[in-house]
């Protein structure tokens, strides 16, 4: 997956878990200012995790805290495990 | 068996049964990560008995600080043994600036501070009870030789812990637990189920809330039956896992908020399923929050293909301030239902809804255990009420506490309260309800402002303090906060709270609710799901200055408060 496909899917997910509209999902905010509790992190880490076949830390969020930043860093990942099994 | 206290079942279970293993901890992934027989549970609880002795006189009381793990339940064996009341506690995060730790502190005066080899290498944990001048012990399994030690023997009236699940941060009150207490609502357990040696337990609550430290570690040592326990965390991210537990462990029983119900639903993957049989599974105690009808339902399709039986969910009633469990489902009988018209429960009457009425769904919670009364008292006159009549809930029998810690205002009016014309001590319980005509209990709401989320009690006070604290612009004493049941029957948070007249017109609302939120998810764990800024001076409140958190709701409800800014209404 593009940056751009995990950053729409970020979106649709926290669209969901906040109960407000796509367009409101702002994707320059920090989880913390939109006031995600552990719970619902837990939740957008586990379906991350799911659609992208990764293992994801509740650190990687603090790490990389809005979803711009989050997209981009698993975007990086998800290649570099691509060049990994290639090179297998 | 009649018991003198935890500590004589606990020689009991090392004497007749030695052997077999107490508990079992398990990795987030399900795997074991270390276990205790009930020998070597005796051993360990004595090694740190032994540590206590020499430096502690018995009724000293000492904070137990432990991440999921078997070194709490040593920790908390040895206190029981030394007659050190144990009080646990959550591990505080990193992140929260304030919680709940300095005013129990401040309660309960301890003087020791017991925890785990990992915990006392996290700097900020010692920093932050630095100002409590306490021993600190590290508890370590791997050190425990083997025996018990001479101690005098607690007495059945001795107080085993304290429990502070009630109470705001501010204002924190620490249930009294004697071992008379935890000992009678064991055994009113024991004949209500029909529990023995054979009921394992499969455990994921955290051991400082009531549900996992009494049902799940002292029910199984009482029964002489095997405790698997879970990290909450792992629980949380790995719902499955949970269950996969009970099918490797053939688990009898397990408690359980609603939330997590709704939890294993959502995150069911087939695969993860395979080869999962929870045909053992016989009592699931579902309890700590309201309990929805959709939720137990679903989960029981949803499960039922891998065995779990639609008779084993049982909805029950329990708090601290009666040990725990208050009443429950009896075994093998589901979950009983209750349509009803909510108008009619609006002037709090019961009546059975009409064919296309407004009608509310209630889950019964079971009958009183044995050796315990229920009652349900109008709050004002406090008479008795009728069955089908809605009011407060009052509570009767062995195992209701008799005092919170320090506290004999708050202890006389909750926990020392009289029925109108009756001579008997009740414990007013706050919460508001029915039973019907055949004796089984309904709740159907609270009289206290408290808010429920996913199990956890928060006050509205503190997290008003919290929102009011966050910036410069927002009103002291000027919010409200409240919940609301949304339309998938969750409770959601609402705050109201005024922006100061100097700061109005620099104000923007998006920034100052990002604040707010990020303040409240931060400080409480709970999601501000709606935010209303108002103008100054508009906040309902008494002639005396007082909040009127009930009369806000409703304003907010009808979308009628002084909204500073358009977007902010409802």
């Amino acid at each position: 997956m593009t940056k751009q496909e995990i950053s729409d899917f970020c979106v649709n997910q926290l669209a969901e878990i906040l109960r407000i509209p796509k367009q409101q999902v702002d994707v320059k905010a920090k989880f913390a200012r939109v006031g995600l509790d552990s719970a619902m992190t837990v939740y957008l880490l586990m379906e991350l995790e799911d659609r992208l076949n990764l293992e994801l830390s509740p650190e990687t969020f603090y790490d990389h805290p809005t979803v711009d930043d989050l997209s981009a860093h698993l975007a990086e990942k998800v290649t570099a495990r691509g060049q990994t099994a290639a090179v297998r | 068996m009649d018991f003198a206290s935890l500590v004589d079942v606990l020689e009991h279970r090392a004497a007749t049964q030695g052997d077999e293993r107490a508990l079992v901890f398990l990795t987030d992934r399900g795997a074991e990560d270390s276990s205790l027989t009930f020998r070597q549970l005796s051993d360990a609880a004595n090694a740190v008995a032994k540590r206590l002795a020499a430096i502690a006189k018995p009724g000293e009381r000492a904070l137990l600080v432990f991440p999921p793990g078997l070194e709490f339940v040593a920790a908390f064996y040895g206190c029981l043994i030394a007659r050190v009341i144990a009080v646990p506690m959550m591990v505080p995060r990193r992140q929260s600036a304030r919680d709940a730790s300095a005013a129990i502190m401040g309660n309960c005066k301890p003087t020791l501070a017991l925890t785990s080899p990992a915990l006392a290498a996290r700097d900020d944990l010692i920093a932050r009870f630095a100002e409590q001048p306490m021993q600190w012990l590290t508890v370590d399994l791997a050190l425990a030789p083997p025996g018990a030690i001479q101690l005098p023997r607690p007495q059945q009236d001795d107080i085993a812990f304290l429990q502070y699940t009630s109470g705001s941060t501010s204002d924190p009150k620490g249930v009294v637990v004697t071992h008379a207490m935890l000992l009678a609502n064991m055994r009113m357990a024991q004949a209500y189920l029909g529990t023995g040696k054979q009921s394992t337990c499969v455990n994921w609550v955290p051991h400082y809330h009531d549900m996992g430290l009494i049902l799940a570690i002292i029910g199984s040592t009482y029964l002489g039956a095997l405790c698997v326990l879970l990290s909450p965390s792992g629980f949380m991210q790995r719902p499955l896992t949970w269950l996969r537990a009970m099918s490797d462990y053939r688990g009898e029983i397990s408690a359980s908020p609603n939330f997590s119900f709704d939890l294993c639903i959502a995150r069911l993957r087939a695969e993860q399923m395979e080869g999962v049989d929870l045909s053992s599974w016989k009592i699931t105690l579902s309890g700590a929050e309201p309990i929805r009808a959709s939720t137990i339902e679903k989960f029981i399709e949803t499960f039922a293909p891998y065995g779990f039986r639609p008779t084993s969910m049982n909805p029950g009633f329990g708090m601290a301030e009666a040990t725990l469990i208050v009443s429950m489902s009896p075994v093998g009988a589901g979950h009983e239902k209750r349509t009803v018209s909510k108008a009619a429960l609006a002037q709090h009457i019961v009546r059975d809804a009409t064919e296309g009425e407004d009608a509310a769904e209630l889950v019964g919670c079971g009958y009183a255990m044995p050796e315990s009364r229920l009652a349900i008292v109008d709050p004002g006159t406090l008479k008795r009420l009728p069955p089908d009549t809605v009011g407060e809930l009052w509570i009767a029998g062995p195992h209701v506490a008799q005092a919170y810690w320090e506290n004999p205002e708050a202890s006389a009016a909750s926990l020392h309260a009289h029925i109108a014309g009756e001579a008997d001590d009740w414990l007013r319980t706050g919460d508001l309800g029915f039973l019907d005509a055949k004796g089984q209990l309904f709740v159907t709401g609270r009289i206290k402002d408290m808010i429920i989320i996913r199990g956890m009690n928060h006050y509205p006070q503190d997290i008003e303090l919290t929102v009011q604290n966050a910036h410069p612009a927002l009103r002291q004493n000027g919010g409200a906060v409240f919940s609301v049941v949304d339309e998938r029957g969750e409770e959601q948070l609402v705050v109201v709270q005024e922006v100061e007249r100097t700061a109005r017109n620099r104000i923007d609302a998006d920034e100052m609710t990002g604040v707010i939120r990020e303040a409240v998810a931060e400080q409480h764990e709970v999601f501000a799901r709606h935010i209303a800024l108002i103008r100054p001076n508009t906040l309902p409140k008494t002639t005396s200055g007082k909040v009127q958190r009930a009369l806000t709701r409703k304003l907010w409800q009808e979308g009628r408060l002084d909204y500073l800014t358009a977007e902010t209404a409802a």
